[in-house]
């Protein structure tokens, strides 16, 4: 080295290290080129180069020149960084590939090394064996791929025959025969080998233990000997069965599943200190939430080694009986009642729980919980008390909770400063904390103001981003803080190249496109994610990591590597099973009102992903059974034009239904839908449908003198056009926004159809919070028309192409589609040209119920509306309150009059119970003034019922 | 023919090593949980050692220059270890201080050809290639590792009187007596010999720990 001390670096020059840019490497090093060679220098340089974690070796070595200046070569060997995993050869599972991959524990994009390869292999096997695969031989193949310093690794497998079970040895208390235990663990000699049953043997025999109150049963593999020359597994099972555990309430009555449920030691299988505690402050909670305030409650545990039992006793002493009869807030300024009472777990008696909620764990939590809302909002010296007023007003047990409230000063931030920002501006940073200036000082919002903060750096590449709150008082009186957020940034990490691979039949650039982070991009973990989620989204991958290359490296610009995995292409489902449908049998019924209809069915669907390498699927579906009957064919292809908001899908089916209560129709189908998605809240759909309608005359319970009318096939071909607009805040259960759909589409000979007429279908629901945000109110309104026009019509719309109305999604003072005009010959409904529905609903607050929480809430509901024979009937028929001349109605004459054309009103109640997928429903309609009719066939009249029961799932609207 | 034959080899030889006229500057000689020791760093203290103990760098032995590599091996694990606390940077005065001690310990052992202080020690510091900046910075660096190794360890350890007393009795009384020097009473010596049952016990604990980080850490040598 000192030979070229003080010499001028001519040039500087890598060999073996695979950079890209170049310059951008020469950046890090400290020895520069055209400055005289120090070795203080050559040594940061070399360090730094080392920590970029891209050399498993280096050195730097020097060339003289003939001009005495010398020329620096960083000589290196290259690291190389997990790229794919993946297994070949077939394995019976279990285990799968991909349990044996991440048995390997190598991780997408971390250094590779020949331990940790190694350490893979063994991994692998020792699933394998686990499995039974004990003579299964494991190798790994590398796939080098040094422009992007990526090693895939190829696990082979060869698995060998299954180890089969040996001598089963059964040792310790177990209070059986050792044939007995091999009988309730299931394990035989003889059988393969595998981890699944080994578990199910052991979880089998606690199981019986644990049935007799065993609970601290201990069952375990002690030894396993493999023996190679027969492919057998000798094993060991230890057991001691344990005492038999007695839990014994004294002093108070609690039926068994309650107590397995309070007492811990069922559910952990163990006994000890902590568990019986935790079991006596369980029983506890659950006795003073039954009004029992003052229970105490002692547990003692009595062993009997002789007869080998332990009795677990919980001596219960109840006290009085209270009612919470009152929770009233003193003191408090900032927050009104309502707020703080919102927040309590603890609830006076009302009509559902009868003597409140209360408990001395709960109104700790309470007190705690407002404590804790003060102190965030600034009142950094708030005291919350609770004082418990028992025989209040000299009734013997009932008690008022009286929550004391001392609010303090207010402490305020004076000034807000933001340092240490270098590369984010100010005004960014402030944008996205909720501090101010003059806001209540709150250690929340300096929380919440840090998460904000260092996530937006995190996802500006910046990983060692730190954040540090520090405020100091300005003014006692009032209170006032001068807060300060110091920013440590530390250094910024770029995209170097982004690599996605394990693409085999999918098309490059439909992956490609969905990748959102770009080369020279701050390091972003947001648009990683939300790339994985979009490649996902395509709906052809089975699993989709993503990961940093070099993790551990010390280099400013990164690799980020992206690896997929296939989905199966081809997804073949078959079924068989039986259809209950609340619409008639076909053929059968007679009952103008309906009966039930059940069939065997069976099913068989085909599904085709990745469709000529790109995100767009074939679909083939078909349903066989008495009550319907259907082919369906479809095609789905997103991003219609390249453009990431228009979708197109094809459908075609022929369907065989009895979806209404009047016939059973032939459709066979054929649609294509596009769909724009214009921007977040507005969809538009544009589509053609052209479909061919035809009525089985068996089925048809209408006037034999409509029979060829209504029967006869009709071809219909409808372009239509679709505007949605959805403001809702949630469309499973909204509480406040607008829905709006507008739909219009004519059908007409130039679009080969048979029949001419045109739709206009519109429905507007809105949803509003009130009464401090307790309440819903929603309305949904729907409008629809429906107009014959030309001569080839004959004036009326086909049957399968009307309104219906009734059921739980429609009216709900009807039953499912019996709304509106009437075959006045056989009653059966026949459907209209125009409808009109109109639904109230207030959505009340959930009750707080035992074991249910507040999970449940009430729905009270208004419907009106009803199905109209011709447009012409509408505005007539809206203000109409009542089925006219309903005298008309109740003659079994040859063409009665009868007509329906009124507004039908139905009140109601219903039921939601909130779960993940939305609430499920139950509701109870009453119709005020539901319509009669004459059946003259069955030489009778008839009336519709005023009550109506529905249960299904999701709000109505 | 055999003479004329050696002849042709070494002109052979002698040209190939002509045309590969690069000499190795630097290159990783073992890494450290990813961060590289050099062969010049090591080639420091082992020169730093020799100037330390005032020995020749050719007595060095390959045994001994290992050995080194172990110690800065040790050296880095803790320095990790540093970065992840508070620092407690060392004052400069506290490494003049230490430098004016190991100034005047090398120069006790050397004759003097010069006729000043100053001069001497330069005299000292460049027979093994050193400049007074790169001795201060070493020293600072030493100093560094044992303040934070005393941090650590120092406080927890402590040393009751009865201990003290017993290797008064059991330890240090039986070598003054075989000495024949005088016995000390156990109040003038006790400080020395609590001070000398912590170091014994810092170093226990120092080794135990180094061993663990030895265990946790990841180190490669080439």
């Amino acid at each position: 080295m000192d030979r070229y001390q003080g010499l001028p670096v001519r040039d500087i020059q890598f060999r073996g290290s695979g950079f890209e840019d170049i310059n951008r490497v020469k950046n890090l090093l400290a020895q520069r080129e055209n400055q005289p060679l120090q070795k203080i220098n050559v040594q940061k340089s070399i360090q730094a180069l080392y920590e970029t974690g891209r050399f498993a070796d280096l050195q730097v070595e020097a060339q003289p020149t003939p001009d005495a200046q010398v020329t620096l070569v960083f000589v290196g060997t290259q690291n190389y960084f997990v790229g794919a995993r993946r297994i070949e050869g077939h394995i019976d599972p279990p285990p799968t590939a991909n349990q044996l991959v991440n048995a390997s524990r190598l991780q997408l994009g971390e250094l590779f090394t020949d331990e940790k390869l190694n350490s893979a292999i063994q991994g692998i096997q020792r699933v394998l064996t686990e499995n039974g695969y004990h003579k299964a031989a494991v190798t790994a193949r590398l796939e080098k791929h040094p422009a992007q310093q990526q090693v895939d690794i190829i696990f082979t497998l060869i698995p060998g025959p299954v180890a089969r079970i040996g001598q089963v040895t059964i040792q310790g208390n177990t209070g059986y025969a050792e044939e007995e235990i091999k009988e309730i663990a299931k394990i035989y000699s003889g059988d393969h080998v595998s981890l699944a049953r080994l578990t199910r043997a052991l979880e089998n025999l606690r199981r019986k233990y644990q049935k007799q109150d065993r609970i601290e049963a201990s069952v375990s593999i002690t030894h396993n000997l493999y023996h190679p020359e027969t492919n057998t597994v000798d094993y060991i099972i230890s057991i001691d069965r344990g005492p038999k555990v007695d839990v014994e309430l004294q002093g108070a009555y609690l039926r068994r599943g309650l107590v397995k449920k309070y007492v811990p030691l069922f559910e952990e299988n163990s006994v000890d200190e902590d568990l019986l505690n935790e079991g006596r402050r369980n029983l506890r909670d659950y006795f003073q939430t039954q009004g029992y305030f003052d229970v105490k409650v002692d547990v003692k545990q009595e062993r009997d080694d002789a007869r080998n039992r332990l009795h677990v006793v919980y001596e219960i002493d109840r006290g009085k009986r209270h009612r919470l009869v009152g929770m009233v807030f003193d003191g408090n300024h900032y927050f009104d009642s309502e707020l703080l009472r919102e927040r309590m777990q603890v609830q006076p008696s009302s009509f559902l729980l009868s003597h409140g909620r209360f408990s001395q764990s709960l109104i700790n939590d309470d007190v705690a919980s407002i404590q804790a809302l003060y102190r965030n909002n600034g009142f950094a010296t708030a005291k919350v008390s609770a004082e418990q007023q028992d025989d209040y007003r000299g009734e013997v047990g009932h008690l008022r909770v009286v929550i004391h409230i001392q609010e303090g000063p207010q402490t305020r931030v004076q000034t807000f400063a933001i340092e240490g920002n270098r590369t984010i501006p100010t005004d960014v940073i402030r944008s996205m904390v909720d501090t101010k200036e003059d806001q209540p000082f709150s250690e929340t919002n300096i929380a919440s103001d840090r998460d904000n903060v260092t996530n937006y750096y995190f996802n500006n590449g910046f990983p060692d981003v730190q954040f540090e709150a520090t405020y100091r008082q300005v003014s006692s009186d009032p209170p006032r803080v001068a807060l300060t957020y110091k920013i440590t940034e530390g250094r910024q990490i770029f995209v170097d190249n982004t690599f996605l691979s394990g693409l085999h039949f999918t098309r490059p650039y439909v992956a490609n496109r969905e990748v959102q982070v770009h080369k020279g991009d701050p390091l972003s973990q947001a648009e990683m994610l939300d790339t994985q989620r979009r490649l996902y989204d395509l709906g052809i991958f089975n699993q989709v990591d993503a990961a940093i290359q070099n993790p551990d490296g010390e280099e400013d610009h990164k690799n980020v590597l992206f690896q997929v995995e296939e989905a199966k292409r081809y997804t073949f489902n078959y079924g068989f099973g039986l259809e209950i449908d609340s619409g008639s049998d076909p053929g059968q019924s007679n009952q103008p009102q309906g009966g039930t209809g059940v069939s065997p069915r069976v099913s068989f669907d085909v599904t085709r992903l990745n469709f000529l390498g790109r995100d767009h699927t074939l679909l083939f579906k078909s349903r066989y059974g008495r009550l319907q009957k259907l082919a369906l064919f479809s095609y789905e292809a997103p991003r219609l034009f390249q453009r990431e908001n228009w979708n197109l899908i094809l459908t075609s089916f022929y369907d065989n239904t009895r979806d209404v209560r009047t016939f059973t129709a032939d459709r066979l189908e054929g649609a294509l839908q596009a769909e724009q998605k214009y921007s977040r809240i507005t969809t538009l759909l544009y589509s053609f449908s052209y479909r061919r309608v035809k009525v089985d005359p068996r089925t048809l319970h209408i006037s034999p003198s409509l029979i060829p009318l209504l029967s006869q096939p009709v071809r219909v071909g409808m372009p239509s056009f679709t505007l949605v607009r959805d403001k809702r805040d949630d469309p499973l259960d909204a509480r406040k926004g607008n829905y709006t759909t507008f739909n219009f589409g004519v059908s007409a000979k130039a679009f080969g159809s048979e029949t001419s007429f045109n739709k206009l279908l519109t429905t507007n629901a809105t949803y509003h919070l009130f009464y401090k945000k307790r309440l819903v109110f929603a309305r949904f309104t729907e409008i629809g028309f429906e107009e014959p026009f030309g001569r080839g019509s004959q004036g009326i719309v086909p049957l399968p192409e009307r309104f219906f109305s009734g059921g739980a999604n429609s009216h709900r003072g009807f039953a499912l589609n019996q709304a509106g005009p009437r075959d006045l010959e056989t009653g059966f409904p026949v459907g209209g040209d125009a409808l009109f529905l109109n639904q109230l609903e207030l959505r009340l607050p959930p009750f707080t119920l035992p074991y249910l929480g507040q999970d449940l809430s009430p729905v009270l509901f208004h419907d009106m509306g009803n199905i109209f024979a011709h447009a012409s009937d509408f505005f007539p028929g809206l203000f109409r309150l009542h089925q006219k001349s309903v005298s008309q109605c109740r003659i079994l004459g040859p063409l009665p009059a009868c007509s329906f054309s009124y507004n039908s009103q139905a009140i109601g109640a219903g039921l939601r119970y909130k779960t993940p997928i939305g609430p499920i429903r139950v509701d109870v309609g009453y119709n005020l003034n539901p319509p009669s009719f004459p059946i003259p066939q069955q030489n009778r009249v008839d009336s519709l019922k005023h009550f109506n029961f529905f249960f299904s799932l999701g709000q109505t609207f | 023919m055999k003479c004329r034959f050696h002849l042709a080899l070494i002109l052979l030889l002698g040209c190939a090593s002509g045309l590969s006229s690069s000499d190795v500057l630097d290159r990783v000689v073992a890494v450290v949980d990813g961060h590289p020791i050099l062969a010049s760093e090591w080639d420091d203290v082992v020169r730093y050692e020799c100037f330390l103990n005032q020995r020749g760098l050719a007595e060095i032995t390959i045994a001994e220059r290992r050995a080194t590599l172990q110690r800065m091996i040790d050296q880095r694990l803790i320095e990790q270890e540093m970065k992840m606390e508070d620092p407690h940077p060392v004052s400069a005065e506290e490494v003049t201080r230490k430098v004016g001690e190991l100034k005047a310990q090398i120069l006790h052992n050397r004759i003097s050809t010069s006729g000043t202080e100053s001069l001497e020690w330069k005299a000292a510091l460049s027979q093994y290639g050193f400049t007074p900046e790169e001795v201060e910075d070493q020293v600072t660096r030493e100093l560094s590792v044992l303040r934070f190794v005393d941090r650590r360890f120092r406080p927890a350890i402590q040393i009751e009187p009865v201990e003290i007393e017993r290797y008064y009795r059991e330890t240090l009384m039986p070598q003054l007596e075989k000495a024949g020097a005088p016995d000390p009473p156990l109040a003038e010596v006790a400080a020395q010999i609590r001070e000398l049952l912590t170091q014994k016990i810092l170093d226990e604990q120092l080794n135990n720990w180094l061993h663990t980080l030895r265990q946790q850490g990841k180190i490669q040598m080439r």
